[in-house]
């Protein structure tokens, strides 16, 4: 039972986003799956969210959703499956990276 | 939402007041919607949002009151001597009333559609809107979108950098998919066609832009077509918050693009109300005086090409029954309503009307900007959004083709509340997968899995 069990999670808007990236951890982004119900993190969620968040570290932007199928190989039903709550934000959101505005 | 936390009670009556009587000696359509209202419920009967689920203040009719019964209580002679008897009545001072209930209309139109007297709600709610966003009561999210789009000419926020990272990447796309090198252009001077799309059309869901770059391509204009690395959104929240002002600020530097690149047509892309500020407000209202370019849509331009026998497909790429959702500002609003669905017949095997449809068709349930609204996603997914789902699963259609970001932002969350057995994307969308270049559809990775 390591301290990290217990980390706080920053403050998340009503979609469950982060407000603030920079507190981010591994051990949130397992919360976070906890919270919206994904079970326990795969090597496979980890490469997804690991593309994300370097993508996003790059260009201050989430990368398009076939961009993560592309560079992961993975197919739109796996990460799908990986990531009921929708492709991207389902990702997105465990990556601590901000809620995406308007339309989008 | 916003809390109006710089006025009193006091001057957010004498505001709202002011604001309702102006409308006297403003437009003479709000002026006739204000006198000429017979209570006959018609509006009810069509609302995507009252047939949802009925309550009091769901009804357009009760929540144009709001501002009906100010104007007549201090414009008119009847209201100001018989009050309530004549449907007179004063501003309560709930503005969160008024904003919640504002917020849940989705400006769709389909009142005006069915209304004897044609009486457009949704130029009132706008002014309803208004209203509050002078008294700083516009919901914090609106907020957001409007000053990110000020500030960055995109709703998104999203860099130059970004948008070329994605524009490389569409580019790497087609060329796995076809073998040959199919452009998308940036910030080209001298460009005929300068392409503004929705964001999400390059950041998020950018086969529609795929497909744009495909009819280029086979029409062998591939260098008279441009995007641009600074405007490459033409959402418009302003519209939404019914801030004149921030409407035309968030315009003006795609007017002044297009000029920069000396461009013969803002070509639109698959976004309803960007398209309805450009056509039917920008153009037409002459905002920027006399233009050096016309204000033409994607799909009009490609269905035009296909009637003209110059585009071929692969419809077995498409094999799966596909529908059309029209959003309600390409098709309530500027009519844009056959174009779509030539592409669609053209390049899919099964396309299948949903009814009613066209001018007529249901409002998605997020439209008027509440798609953005995360706040009031439980009425996004069970009240205003009832008709639209019935409406789908009766044409049994696995794919459902929109142009409009917001709608697809919509049916996403919806497909993912409901549980549904549908995907949704843009018309081009399904145009990218089956257009022939040199002989051949696109080799594509069974993505969809």
């Amino acid at each position: 039972m390591a301290a990290p069990e217990f980390a706080t999670i920053p403050i998340e808007n009503e979609d469950g986003f982060l407000t603030e990236m920079s507190g981010w951890t591994k051990e949130i982004a397992r919360q976070l799956a906890v919270k919206n119900s994904l079970g326990p993190l795969t090597e496979d969620h980890w490469r997804v969210i690991d593309f994300v968040r370097d993508y996003y570290q790059e260009w201050g932007e989430g990368p398009p959703i076939v961009k993560i199928g592309k560079q992961t190989g993975f197919t739109a039903k796996h990460i799908c499956e990986m990531f009921p709550c929708g492709v991207a934000k389902g990702a997105y959101r465990l990556a601590g990276l901000p809620k995406p505005f308007g339309c989008l | 939402m916003g809390n109006g936390e710089n006025i009193t009670g006091q001057e957010l009556h004498e505001k709202v007041v002011e604001s309702v009587t102006a409308i006297k000696n403003g437009p003479k359509v709000l002026n006739l919607y204000m006198d000429v209202c017979a209570r006959c419920g018609t509006c009810a009967e069509v609302c995507p949002v009252y047939q949802g689920e009925p309550t009091e203040l769901r009804n357009p009719v009760v929540r144009s009151d709001f501002i009906r019964g100010i104007y007549k209580k201090y414009t008119t002679t009847s209201g100001k001597l018989l009050g309530s008897m004549v449907g007179a009545s004063d501003f309560d001072g709930d503005m969160k009333k008024w904003v919640d209930s504002f917020y849940e209309c989705t400006g769709c139109r389909r009142c005006a559609t069915y209304c004897p007297f044609g009486i457009d709600n949704s130029v009132i709610t706008r002014k309803g809107r208004a209203i509050a966003d002078a008294t700083g009561y516009t919901p914090d999210t609106m907020k957001k979108v409007v000053q990110t789009s000020l500030d960055t000419c995109n709703t998104d926020g999203a860099s130059p950098e970004a948008f070329k990272a994605s524009i490389d990447f569409l580019e790497e796309e087609m060329k796995d998919e076809h073998g040959v090198d199919i452009k998308i252009p940036v910030d080209v001077v001298g460009a005929e066609y300068f392409y503004v799309p929705p964001s999400g059309d390059v950041l998020v869901n950018p086969e529609a832009t795929t497909g744009i770059a495909k009819v280029f391509y086979v029409l062998g204009m591939q260098d008279k077509w441009t995007m641009s690395s600074k405007c490459f959104d033409g959402a418009n929240y302003g519209l939404f918050t019914g801030n004149d002002g921030h409407m035309k600020a968030d315009n003006k530097p795609y007017v002044e693009e297009a000029k920069r690149f000396g461009a013969k047509y803002m070509f639109m892309g698959e976004c309803g109300h960007a398209y309805r500020i450009m056509k039917m407000m920008m153009e037409k209202g002459k905002w920027w005086g006399d233009l050096p370019f016309k204000v033409i849509n994607c799909m009009e331009w490609t269905a035009d090409r296909i009637k003209e026998g110059k585009l071929e497909f692969d419809k077995s790429k498409n094999p799966m029954p596909v529908t059309y959702h029209d959003p309600c500002n390409f098709g309530r609003s500027c009519g844009i309503v056959e174009d779509p669905r030539v592409i669609l017949e053209a390049a899919c095997e099964d396309f299948r009307d949903m009814t009613p449809n066209r001018g007529e068709n249901w409002c998605c349930g997020g439209g008027g900007g509440l798609s953005a609204m995360d706040d009031i996603r439980d009425f996004r997914m069970k009240v205003s959004s009832v008709k639209k789902m019935e409406q789908v699963k009766a044409t049994g259609a696995k794919y459902v083709a929109t142009a409009c970001s917001n709608c697809k932002r919509q049916f996403m969350q919806l497909i993912e509340s409901h549980n549904a057995d549908f995907a949704v994307g843009g018309v081009h969308d399904m145009l990218s997968r089956s257009i022939l270049i040199n002989g051949k559809a696109a080799e594509r990775v069974d993505w969809e899995g």
